[in-house]
């Protein structure tokens, strides 16, 4: 897949622009935390408890999702056709976390990037096997939305108002 | 949106094999509209076609289809197999939702034998602007609106032609070939203008209201005067247009295909 | 007030609702164009109807795999026969945990079976949390659109709703306060709610998983945070696999929206695992409701519909009589197609018969279900089952009449030669301005064309000869 890196990674981006998110594209892991940490600057931040968000903000930006101004979280799977990104939730990553802060900042490892929608079902385990499928797999794409007002077009009805992803490499 | 097409150059006229065309003249041209039916025949021998008409025909029986009388149908329908089993050549109808009834609905709703020489009777079964564009390869055969001047036109897509039979670019190519007009898009100009056969007598308020919105869309994007080719959207508009007195004048695309705009 | 049937569909036009619901359509229109040029869509279409006939073609061995694989997944799988049984098997649910605290995700098979009375005669109280439905229920009314509930209300009307409940002043133009505001109100019912609801957009049998779509963030709000999640689904929805479950979450905000993601898509199977935050019960109610009775008739294909609201949008007489007129659950085109089909008293026959059968909501339709076809074919069957008597001797003799050349002639030449000496006597150029019954509906607004004194083929015999 690395040859075609390049080009997945602009597919992508199109369509979670088209999408209203936001791509960054760090070249490592260290530089991805860079990004995250001045996206995040001062505010509060509920997160999973995983590697590789450690050490982006320090213990005292932390809240529970339910006060927390940003989720700090990791997308399982991305989708260069549809632009969604996919969260396997399970222990140590809660539904909530993502869900209940206004803005939500995702990192999002590019050997996670394909290209369709069948091959990410597959990737995060959504297919016919002996053991069942995770528990809850939700596919975002782009922030939640609301035209329910004369079809007036509003973010952050309920869940995340945006939806920024940074993809690296490691 | 790929670079719109370079126009075609104009399609050299056939090497004229003059068919011999067998006129579905349909019950509503026939009886209250019998002049678009004799603009069609004029029209198709003015292109080299030999007209005949089946002396037996009457209604495809779609009124009665479509107000649940399958049966009724099936009695008047028929007819029309009796009319043109026996004939050979197109045939030709200035009416859309009708041929829409014998291509679409005949071989379903007919059975056996009767079945079998439908779907070979849908088969050979067109819409006047398909057959002139298609099947005899004029994409434009002149005509003129009558009187001096330009006069602005709009086109109703009617829905049996468009949604059930997939025609679209036909008549718009011959009205396009009209001199004396200018082609506008209205509003909504995909919708039904609601005549919809008995729709018209059982839901009259709502008919009507979508014939209001058409003829309103109609004027507001500058026209003097709808064409169509289903005499039921025809009948419907220019009756409701009447009442309003509006300032619209309604035609059948025959109409404004004859050589000197002799409207 | 909600159920299957509600209330007789009305004949006339609700200017109040028609310039909101243009507006919707113009939009979907516009977004659908733009999708079109994304993908094959003839092709996408095809492939989404094989997925939905494969699956109603194969329904009961689909469903028994389906519960099987929910159950291995931790999950309870109750079924019923109608919606009385569906809404006492969800009360029964709530009143086993003790639960009288809900949040409702949208659902209109809820609104088919009258979930919301069921709940609150049960004491559950149980709060809609998508914004179109909340102000729906708020304002005691009922959804208007499969996928925009308060698509016939207006920005002015939602400001006074809120404005009554909360004692604040909103700008109409304001729309982003107004969903702040629902978002803080609902925010406190999801963080105390107790139970769940939702519906389920499709069912993937091979691992028992649902697929619920949205775009507003409450159906993930209302799977995560209760304890218990109730998921209502009528039996159709389920799909044999995962390949056609990645075309149809495509395939249904397609239509519906014109783009190719919802904005959420949550995939749930089973109740939570260990040390997930997720829902420690999760129950699915299958409900039939007179779905299988449609399998194996000429109507089956009306089942294949993924409920995507394109043919509502794509209708001319839906956009008159807004989704209200159709005193039914399910309205515009497919509505007057499966409303009478899974009603058992006759009483909503009639819906057959609101439509003019232009064919726009075929063309919109991407499970391609023949709903003019129909819509006609439910016209004769109404008939057969209740004959409109005068109306029925009527076509006889008309078709008695019209099978014969010299019958046929012989009425065009009576009708032509009456009526339009006397029409034209009136000073109407052929036209005229009042009809008697049963044509009298015709000129209430129209004026009539009367029949040519020499019809077609008179002059064609008259010139011609015989033939």
């Amino acid at each position: 897949m690395a040859a075609d890196d390049g080009e997945l990674i602009g597919q992508f981006r199109d369509r979670l622009e088209e999408l209203d998110g936001t791509l960054h594209e760090a070249p490592s892991l260290p530089a991805a935390h860079a990004i995250a940490r001045e996206l995040i600057g001062a505010a509060t931040v509920a997160r999973w408890s995983d590697e590789v968000l450690e050490g982006i903000v320090g213990p005292e930006q932390e809240a529970p999702a339910v006060d927390a101004d940003v989720s700090l979280i990791i997308a399982d799977v991305a989708v260069a056709g549809t632009g969604a990104v996919g969260f396997v939730h399970r222990g140590g990553r809660a539904r909530s976390t993502g869900l209940l802060p206004p803005r939500q900042v995702v990192l999002l490892d590019v050997a996670d990037l394909v290209a369709d929608l069948a091959t990410g079902f597959a990737h995060v385990g959504l297919r016919a096997s002996p053991q069942p499928p995770p528990s809850n797999v939700v596919f975002a794409a782009g922030p939640s939305r609301t035209s329910d007002i004369e079809q007036r077009s509003i973010r952050g009805v309920h869940a995340p108002r945006d939806l920024t992803v940074v993809i690296f490499r490691r | 949106m790929p670079a719109p097409p370079v126009p075609a150059p104009p399609v050299p006229a056939p090497p004229a094999p003059a068919p011999r065309v067998q006129l579905f003249v349909t019950c509503l041209v026939d009886l209250l509209y019998p002049e678009i039916g004799e603009r069609t025949v004029a029209l198709l021998e003015r292109l080299g076609c030999e007209v005949a008409f089946p002396s037996t025909q009457t209604c495809c029986g779609q009124p009665a289809l479509s107000s649940g009388y399958p049966r009724d149908a099936v009695t008047v329908a028929e007819r029309f197999l009796d009319a043109f089993a026996d004939t050979e050549g197109p045939i030709v109808a200035p009416f859309g939702s009708c041929v829409h009834m014998v291509r679409h609905h005949y071989p379903r709703l007919l059975e056996g034998e009767r079945a079998a020489i439908a779907a070979r009777l849908a088969a050979r079964t067109y819409e006047l602007p398909s057959f002139i564009v298609d099947k005899l390869g004029r994409p434009a055969v002149g005509g003129r609106y009558p009187g001096s001047g330009m006069t602005t036109v709009a086109y109703h897509h009617e829905c049996h032609m468009r949604y059930g039979l997939g025609v679209t670019a036909a008549p718009m190519s011959l009205l396009r070939g009209v001199a004396g007009c200018t082609i506008v898009e209205p509003l909504h100009g995909g919708l039904c203008c609601g005549f919809g056969g008995t729709f018209s007598l059982k839901l009259t308020d709502v008919s009507v209201a979508m014939a209001d919105e058409k003829l309103d869309s109609a004027l507001g994007a500058g026209a003097r005067a709808i064409v169509s080719t289903d005499v039921g959207c025809l009948m419907h508009l220019e009756g409701r247009a009447r009442r309003r007195g509006l300032p619209l004048r309604v035609h059948h695309l025959v109409d404004l295909l004859e050589p000197d705009g002799a409207l | 007030m909600s159920g299957l049937v509600i209330e007789p569909p009305r004949r006339r036009p609700d200017p109040a609702v028609t310039p909101n619901l243009h507006r919707a359509a113009e939009r979907w229109e516009s977004n659908r164009a733009e999708a079109h040029e994304r993908v094959d869509w003839e092709a996408w279409r095809e492939r989404a109807r094989e997925i939905r006939a494969d699956a109603v073609r194969h329904l009961p061995e689909l469903i028994e795999l389906l519960e099987a694989r929910m159950v291995a997944a931790g999950g309870s799988v109750h079924h019923a026969r109608d919606g009385e049984e569906a809404c006492r098997h969800i009360v029964r649910i709530c009143r086993e945990a003790g639960a009288t605290n809900a949040v409702k995700g949208k659902s209109m098979t809820s609104e088919e079976i009258d979930l919301g009375a069921a709940l609150a005669a049960a004491g559950i109280e149980a709060v809609e949390t998508d914004l179109g439905e909340y102000i729906v229920q708020a304002l005691g009314d009922r959804p208007s659109h499969l996928l925009a509930p308060a698509v016939h209300l207006n920005a002015v009307q939602v400001a006074e709703l809120f404005a009554r409940e909360s004692g604040r002043r909103f700008d109409p133009e304001d729309t982003a306060a107004l969903v702040l505001y629902a978002r803080g109100v609902l925010r406190r019912r999801f963080l105390a709610a107790e139970v769940g609801i939702t519906g389920v957009n499709l069912a993937v049998a091979e691992t028992g998983t649902l697929a619920i779509l949205e775009s507003e963030g409450n159906i993930r709000l209302a799977t995560a945070l209760p304890r218990i999640h109730i998921a209502l689904m009528g039996i159709e929805k389920v799909i044999r696999d995962w390949a056609g479950a990645s075309h149809l979450v495509q395939m249904l905000p397609l239509a519906a929206h014109g783009t190719l993601a919802a904005a959420s898509t949550s995939f749930i199977t089973g109740p939570a695992r260990e040390g997930d935050d997720g829902p420690q019960e999760v129950h699915l109610v299958l409900l039939d409701g007179g779905r299988s009775a449609v399998r194996g008739t000429p109507f089956e294909a009306a089942l294949h519909c993924i409920r995507c609201g394109a043919c509502l949008y794509a209708c001319p007489v839906y956009r008159q009589v807004g989704g209200h007129g159709y005193g039914s659950t399910y309205s515009g085109p497919i509505g007057s197609v499966i409303t009478p089909l899974l009603d058992r008293t006759g009483a909503s026959a009639e819906l057959a018969w609101h439509s003019s059968l232009c064919g726009a909501c075929v063309e919109a339709c991407p499970v391609k279900i023949p709903l003019d076809d129909q819509l006609v074919m439910l016209r004769a069957r109404a008939h057969e089952r209740d004959p409109a008597r005068a109306e029925a001797a009527l076509f006889a003799a008309w078709a008695r009449l019209w099978s014969r050349p010299a019958t046929y002639r012989a009425t065009a030449a009576t009708a032509g030669r009456a009526l339009r000496p006397l029409w034209s006597a009136l000073g109407h150029e052929g036209w005229q301005r009042r009809l008697p019954f049963p044509f009298s509906g015709w000129t209430d607004g129209r004026d009539a064309r009367a029949p040519d004194p020499e019809p077609f083929h008179v002059r064609w015999r008259r010139r011609r000869g015989g033939s």
